[in-house]
């Protein structure tokens, strides 16, 4: 959970009246209060999902592929990387950094569990990619480590 | 006399198991509920209430009134308040 990590970084940088919203933005919908969308199109349906098979394939055929890997160190860490040509893009820098992203490349973006993902790949689709260049992995790392495909580990 | 040291450790070992519940209590974060998070957003010292994913996240759907802080940038955000004891919440996606 993010925000408890939040919270506790907030308490080690010294601030004394911390607090911890335990039900979070499902809590809040669920009591009947008001949820603001700033981008409507992001919570709108993604097929461009592909399951780890797949993308097995399309890594040992297709030179193009590039996958971008928007998870944070700590996961990186636990459970490895696809080998494969990978550029790094933590989501919280996604909005900002996305026009360095190659344009004329298949981009495959993945991050731990598939929930993550398919929210980004609507993004870039939206103010960027053309739908076919731009696909995710179907349940993340943990999918794709299930299905015994090889990962790098990082020292 | 022996009794008397005996009572005094015990006293002392008890106060050390105090003080140091008391430190660790206040150096952590407390946890609130949704009813709490509104009374405390409608109290005149309106704590700053942080999303602590990322902003493409915070565009699906946030909180009305809170700032997103990603969890990765809350040491070196200038969003941060200056006072050290401003209140704060922080709050994600939830469980489930």
């Amino acid at each position: 959970m993010k925000s408890k990590q939040a919270a506790g970084a907030a308490v080690e940088l010294g601030y004394t009246n911390v607090y911890w919203y335990r039900d979070g933005l499902k809590g809040w919908k669920k009591a009947g209060h008001e949820v603001r969308v700033k981008l409507p199109f992001l919570n709108e349906k993604c097929n461009s999902g592909i399951d780890p098979k797949s993308l097995a394939k399309m890594l040992a055929l297709d030179r193009d592929v590039i996958l971008v890997d928007i998870r944070g160190v700590p996961s990186i860490k636990k459970f490895g990387r696809i080998d494969s040509f990978t550029i790094d893009y933590p989501l919280f820098r996604l909005n900002r950094l996305m026009s360095e992203l190659p344009k004329y490349k298949t981009l495959i973006l993945y991050d731990i569990r598939g929930k993550q993902a398919p929210i980004a790949t609507r993004f870039l689709k939206h103010f960027i990619y053309k739908p076919e260049r731009l696909r995710y992995l179907k349940g993340g790392i943990e999918a794709w480590n299930k299905a015994g495909y090889p990962v790098v580990m990082e020292q | 006399m022996k009794a008397t040291l005996r009572l005094w450790t015990v006293a002392l070992v008890i106060g050390l198991f105090l003080t140091i519940g008391f430190t660790t209590a206040q150096a952590a974060y407390r946890t609130i509920d949704t009813t709490q998070l509104t009374k405390m957003m409608a109290s005149p010292n309106k704590p700053l209430l942080a999303f602590s994913l990322s902003p493409i996240e915070y565009g699906a759907g946030h909180i009305p009134n809170s700032d997103c802080i990603p969890y990765e940038l809350v040491k070196n955000y200038y969003g941060m308040p200056a006072r050290r004891d401003a209140p704060i919440v922080f709050y994600c996606h939830g469980p489930g």
